[in-house]
């Protein structure tokens, strides 16, 4: 368990506007395409471009990394994490507005 | 390693039914969850909690570790599974995608499975390379402004010769560029997990996290600085120093300021294409009237003032 190594690790950093194809972001995300088109069919994830040359934002990795561990952790149905994505989002908005206001939001 | 107790994890009795410990663990999720929760240890208990789960929802994993357990280890007591500890036992694979998400004790048990499973359950459409791994890491607001190198240990389980597998710990050396922000994802190619059956691995993901700052509050590129002013800065304006992650700066107080007036000092935020801003937001502070002097200069005010915050409320009512 001690034999640890370092290993100098080039990082990419993933702006805004990298773009990914379904089958790299789904690899990205830990899951599967079918995973990846049935959040689109709930309207969780809105990808740009055409089929069948559709792209994802980097920034949407975190989102479906979100609702995989939310579907997890309380087996539940992919709308009712459509659901709880939406108030997370919202809260965060508020808590942003607090922040902002200068209000402790501890 | 150290023995887990699985039971004590989900708050359960060892003779509770199946249902008991699915409730046990919804509840948990609901208060741990670090999606919903701002407990300050919130990933790290629902990683045992789940790992709890994992075993003790599974009726054949349950069986092999209840048969341990009643050999008299006790929670962080020193343990080595014993040989054939799993025999006349059934359960298949490891936790679905969790390696490296589980403790050494989780891999040592029920991790030797997944190799198997995972070799069989290839995801079509795939080549044959690693899965990619997800960590998060933790920085400070002068990383992001200046840049840094930071060193993340990862755990990633491996299988040795025979078969069984351990969780070996790898320190990787990061480079953080400048400018990163919140959320922000580093991609690390090659540094996931290899496949089991051998292949170029996976790449490593970290999202990234900043440690709250003392001073600065973080909306994407822009900061946020609390600055306490005296009434008579506010009233009659003012320059002062204020501190910004590049060193302090001078800046002028507009006369007649109020509390919670915001000003921007422009590409002091986080560097970028284009730079975020500094908002200076400034706090009133009144001095206090215990001592003669400065209650002499309140009462010299309340008598030469026609000053009424409240008289707008007046004409309300």
């Amino acid at each position: 368990m001690s034999d640890a190594e370092t290993t100098r690790g080039a990082a990419v950093l993933l702006d805004e506007d990298e773009r990914l194809d379904l089958p790299q972001f789904a690899q990205a995300c830990g899951t599967t395409i079918a995973y990846v088109e049935e959040m689109i069919l709930e309207g969780m994830l809105v990808p740009g471009g055409e089929r069948p040359g559709i792209v994802f934002g980097a920034a949407e990795i975190t989102r479906v990394r979100r609702a995989l561990r939310l579907q997890r952790d309380f087996d539940a149905s992919l709308p009712s994490v459509a659901v709880m994505l939406d108030l997370l989002d919202e809260i965060e908005r508020l808590r942003m507005q607090l922040w902002r206001a200068g209000a402790e939001t501890g | 390693m150290q023995f887990k107790d699985y039971y004590s994890a989900l708050g359960v009795a060892p003779d509770a039914s199946a249902d008991d410990i699915k409730r046990a663990r919804r509840k948990l999720a609901r208060k741990y969850h670090p999606d919903l929760s701002k407990e300050p240890n919130a990933a790290e208990r629902m990683k045992e909690i789940n790992e709890a789960y994992e075993v003790l929802g599974d009726a054949g994993k349950r069986a092999a570790y209840d048969k341990l357990r009643a050999g008299g280890f006790r929670q962080g007591e020193d343990f080595r599974p014993p040989p054939g500890w799993d025999e006349g036992f059934e359960f298949s694979g490891g936790a679905d995608g969790a390696g490296g998400e589980f403790s050494d004790f989780f891999e040592a048990l029920f991790g030797g499975l997944r190799r198997h499973a995972g070799a069989r359950g290839q995801r079509p459409g795939f080549t044959a390379r690693g899965d990619d791994h997800h960590a998060s890491m933790r920085i400070d607001l002068e990383d992001a402004f200046m840049g840094a190198r930071r060193q993340i240990t990862v755990q990633a389980p491996e299988w040795d010769e025979n078969g069984r597998v351990r969780l070996r710990e790898r320190v990787l050396d990061v480079a953080i560029p400048k400018g990163i922000r919140a959320g922000q994802l580093l991609r690390l190619p090659g540094q996931g997990q290899p496949p089991p059956g051998g292949g170029p691995p996976g790449d490593l993901y970290l999202e990234v996290h900043f440690r709250p700052h003392p001073l600065y509050r973080l909306d994407g590129a822009d900061l946020y600085l609390d600055l306490p002013v005296t009434p008579w800065e506010a009233a009659l304006g003012a320059a002062v120093r204020v501190p910004t992650p590049a060193g302090p700066v001078e800046m002028q107080i507009p006369a007649g300021s109020d509390n919670g007036r915001r000003l921007r000092l422009r590409g002091r935020g986080l560097p970028a294409s284009s730079p975020g801003d500094l908002y200076v937001v400034l706090r009133v502070v009144l001095p206090d009237a215990t001592n003669p002097k400065a209650r002499q200069i309140y009462e010299t005010m309340a008598r030469d003032l026609a000053f009424d915050p409240r008289k707008d409320l007046e004409k309300q009512t």
